[in-house]
């Protein structure tokens, strides 16, 4: 693991030598860098399996006998943002620790773009910019005061998302831009909602599913503010937060008794244990003291092997993206023959193997969200395409890569320096000196020293600094967006886009990006995304290079209907149960 | 002495406001601020400039400290830019953790150093004094921070043990709370006895071979009492000082096993902040921890005053 220091000289050996040292030092930390910059990735879950030969199947998440009782203990920290209100966060750290107590109108299903009733039993759309959900009757918030188990009320839900959208000097609204298009919501009577669109919006939906549109009694917001702490923490979802719950100890989340799901949840309580290093947590699970630990690839990779404990692990997931933004504000970055050149040098498998060791869910990718497929992109597409890439066939990129630098006039004697900014001077720390110095190498080694990569490694707040204020030239990033389809193109595609740092601005881009947010048909809607992503990977908006980054779950073995696609969607976590 | 304590409280003092100037200063020309991480997703520039008036941020150096010193002098801490609790509720929550933590793994060194220094002196030469050396040497010079990453990491994988977690006020659970914090206390204070045992061999053994020593073995005393009433108290100044070092280095050391066993304690606070630009956190934090060692360094100043009355003056 101390290999960064001699790089140059293990470069110019064989290249397999190359491959473990990387594996073992530059990019090793890239999956922890992902939890770390979107402030709990290590809380981040998704759909998928595991790798390696020593892979269980993703089995024992179903089967048996639903049955009640038991204590699921849950470790994990809260993320930088340390609190139960993810409304207030404006990364997902909160975001699992939300799901226990709180409950959103609709649930939101990222793998196939639809939303399922919950709260509201239903939606109608009258027209393009009306929706009116009908609330599931019976619905009681949790028996602590000062709302003290009352009935929920279709005033309630007004009241929760005006709270995320109006203006309020005393709260953050880290997600008001997803409400954009809302006109106005009022509530016709008591079980009905009336939701009225500037124009349409078809993101709304999956909106109205995020954990952080949780149904938020007013009561609550008048004697706390907000739903940091577990007294404060009042909703309607399946477990009621203890109030000594705190985010350096953790704390225990109660069965709600009145939860509207009929027979759910069925696990006594949730026990959440804050824990500081993955290493604990899988030492945790390993003597049995956990339920479910999240942990990194790295550590189950190193252990896995040597340890049984009847444990089943599958990864984690989601959409958050490893990408090399650029700064567009810059005249080397314009030419986009330049961009594409900078992206085809990219070996995107190399990437993904050194970084995540091959996990499935994490994918090379020119553009986000991944999983090509899902968009109607098949494999042969993406050959076809002039952007397209192709694990087979580097070389030819490389060749092509270096034609589009020619045209562009970038020689040996011209050639295209920058510096590119990371953070974390140990490889653990992800994108510091060690993942610079193998940008700077493959660039040199594939353009022939006609892009000259100056490393600038920093500090964490540092580098956010610089970036925000969009003082860098080009940086190694990994940020979590929101799991609606359209939070992710636009945040970081769209001229305004809350993450668009490196100031991409293409109108065509931002024309196709509104008329997909227009479009409330599935199968529509994914031509429109598609058209989307053609077009990011075409003008190269970002050196995209990967998704779904994923860390590890490990599961105790007896723990069953859980999935590990969740909180990409909706956790579910009152499905669980344990075998009897 | 009323001179002698009143100039050492002055410059205690001194210290302490000078302390607050360095800190506050640093952090303010550190690059980066607390509205980059609230507002991390959200490109636009004017909610973070009007985040930052709200904060406070905009405020030249001048203006922000006196703001704020004015504001400690009224007991007043001021706001996590963060979180937006008190800083004086949070530091009143990790405070004690960090000092519980810190006067076990005291009590352990000493329990652990003062028979084996004594022991060691008194036997000089001998099988057991090698022993004792040997593991004071030891103790110094294996790092605690790997020790504790081997008693989580070993234990769990050969017998599926793992030290306790779950961290619990002592106020809450006192059982918990003890045994989650028995294991990186007694670590700590093992890794620290090493230096006290050998400052403490090496004075008892100057102690011991002083006249007045001589003299009291010629009167008939019992070795015992020339050891403990005779020898010991006077080989204790330098001792005292070893300890207040330890003490004021646990308090701002314990970092690292607060990381490894999960423990909710100051330094991983000050860690937190710093990387979260949360300059009140920092500032209360760091205030707190300045007026402890501080406080110890007084206390022992005076303490020398009492024991040799020439440093008086």
């Amino acid at each position: 693991m101390a290999a960064e220091n001699n790089y140059w000289d293990r470069f110019s050996q064989r290249r397999v030598t190359r491959r473990r040292m990387l594996q073992g030092t530059a990019l090793t930390g890239a999956g922890l860098a992902a939890a770390a910059v979107i402030g709990c990735g290590d809380e981040e879950e998704g759909g998928g399996t595991s790798p390696g030969t020593t892979t269980p199947p993703a089995s024992g998440t179903t089967g048996g006998t639903p049955t009640r009782g038991g204590v699921f203990s849950w470790s994990g920290s809260v993320g930088q943002y340390g609190h139960l209100d993810s409304s207030q966060a404006p990364s997902i750290g909160p975001n699992q620790l939300a799901l226990l107590w709180g409950d959103a109108l609709l649930t939101y299903q990222a793998s196939d773009m639809t939303v399922t009733p919950n709260v509201a039993s239903g939606y109608e759309q009258p027209d393009q910019t009306t929706i009116v959900f009908t609330l599931t009757p019976n619905i009681k918030f949790h028996n602590k005061p000062p709302v003290n188990g009352r009935a929920l009320t279709a005033q309630d839900v007004v009241y929760t998302i005006q709270r995320l959208i109006e203006p309020n000097t005393a709260l953050l609204q880290p997600w008001r831009n997803d409400f954009r298009s809302v006109d106005r919501i009022e509530a016709p009577d008591n079980s009905t909602v009336r939701l009225t669109m500037k124009s349409p919006d078809a993101s709304l939906l999956g909106t109205m599913g995020h954990w952080y549109a949780f149904i938020a009694p007013s009561e609550a917001v008048d004697q706390f503010t907000d739903f940091k702490t577990g007294e404060a923490a009042i909703s309607v979802g399946p477990f009621v937060a203890s109030g000594s719950w705190s985010r350096d100890t953790g704390g225990r989340f109660e069965r709600n008794p009145e939860y509207f799901k009929q027979g759910m949840p069925y696990f006594d309580a949730v026990e959440h244990i804050t824990t500081q290093t993955g290493a604990i947590t899988w030492e945790l699970v390993a003597s049995d003291r956990l339920t479910r630990g999240i942990v990194s690839a790295d550590e189950v990779n190193q252990g896995w092997d040597n340890r049984g404990h009847g444990l089943k692990r599958g990864t984690t997931g989601g959409s958050t993206p490893l990408n090399m933004p650029v700064n567009h504000n810059l005249d080397k970055f314009k030419d986009v023959r330049v961009r594409r050149a900078l992206s085809l040098f990219i070996d995107r498998q190399e990437i993904v193997d050194f970084t995540y060791f091959g996990t499935p869910e994490s994918r090379p990718s020119v553009a986000i969200p991944g999983y090509l497929e899902f968009w109607n992109i098949s494999t042969e597409d993406t050959e076809r395409l002039p952007w397209g890439w192709d694990a087979s066939k580097k070389d030819a990129d490389y060749q092509q890569a270096n034609q589009l630098l020619d045209s562009a006039g970038v020689t040996t004697s011209n050639p295209l320096r920058f510096e590119l900014m990371g953070w974390g001077g140990h490889p653990s720390q992800g994108f510091g000196e060690p993942a610079l110095a193998y940008f700077q190498a493959i660039y040199k080694d594939r353009s022939g020293d006609r892009v000259q990569i100056t490393p600038r490694g920093m500090e964490f707040s540092t580098w956010r600094d610089l970036v925000v204020r969009n003082e860098f030239e080009a940086e190694l990033n990994v940020a979590g967006t929101g799991w609606e389809v359209d939070h992710v193109l636009s945040k970081f595609n769209e001229s305004t886009g809350g993450l668009n740092y490196g100031r991409y601005n293409d109108p065509e881009m931002d024309r196709l990006i509104q008329r997909e947010r227009s479009i409330f048909d599935t199968n529509e809607r994914k031509a429109a995304v598609k058209a989307i992503i053609e077009r990011i990977a075409d003008q190269v908006s970002q050196v995209w290079m990967a998704t779904g980054i994923e860390n590890y779950q490990v599961v105790t073995g007896d723990l069953r209907n859980h999935h590990f696609a969740t909180s990409a969607e909706h956790l579910g976590i009152e499905q669980f149960y344990f075998e009897a | 002495m009323g001179a002698y304590i009143y100039r050492r409280l002055l410059g205690s003092l001194l210290g302490l406001f000078l302390t607050t100037i360095v800190v506050f200063a640093l952090l303010r020309f550190l690059p980066g601020d607390v509205v980059t991480h609230l507002l991390y997703g959200n490109n636009d520039p004017a909610a973070a400039e009007a985040l930052r008036d709200k904060l406070g941020l905009n405020k030249s150096f001048l203006e922000a400290y006196i703001s704020w010193f004015s504001g400690l002098l009224q007991g007043d801490l001021g706001e996590s830019l963060f979180y937006g609790d008190s800083v004086s509720s949070i530091v009143k929550e990790r405070l004690p953790v960090t000092l519980e933590l810190t006067l076990i793994a005291l009590f352990v060194s000493i329990l652990v150093a003062f028979p084996i220094g004594i022991i060691s002196a008194v036997t000089q030469g001998s099988i057991t004094d090698y022993l004792f050396r040997g593991f004071a040497i030891l103790f110094v010079s294996v790092p605690f921070f790997w020790v504790a990453l081997l008693i989580v990491v070993v234990p769990a994988r050969m017998i599926g043990w793992s030290p306790p977690v779950g961290f619990k006020y002592i106020w809450d659970d006192p059982v918990q709370n003890i045994s989650v914090l028995i294991i990186p206390a007694v670590l700590l204070g093992i890794s620290l006895s090493g230096r006290t045992i050998r400052m403490l061999r090496t004075q008892m053994l100057e102690v011991l071979r002083l006249d007045y020593v001589r003299t009291a073995r010629a009167k008939g005393l019992k070795e015992r009492t020339i050891v403990i009433r005779h020898a010991l108290r006077n080989a204790l100044i330098p001792v005292v000082t070893i300890i207040g070092l330890e003490f004021a280095f646990l308090m701002g050391g314990t970092i690292i096993v607060e990381a490894i066993f999960g423990i909710p304690g100051m330094g991983l606070l000050v860690f937190d902040a710093l990387n979260l630009r949360d300059y009140n956190v920092v500032m209360g934090a760091l205030v707190v921890f300045a007026a402890i060692l501080i406080a110890v360094n007084f206390v022992v100043d005076i303490s020398y005053g009492f024991l040799n009355p020439r440093l008086r003056t």
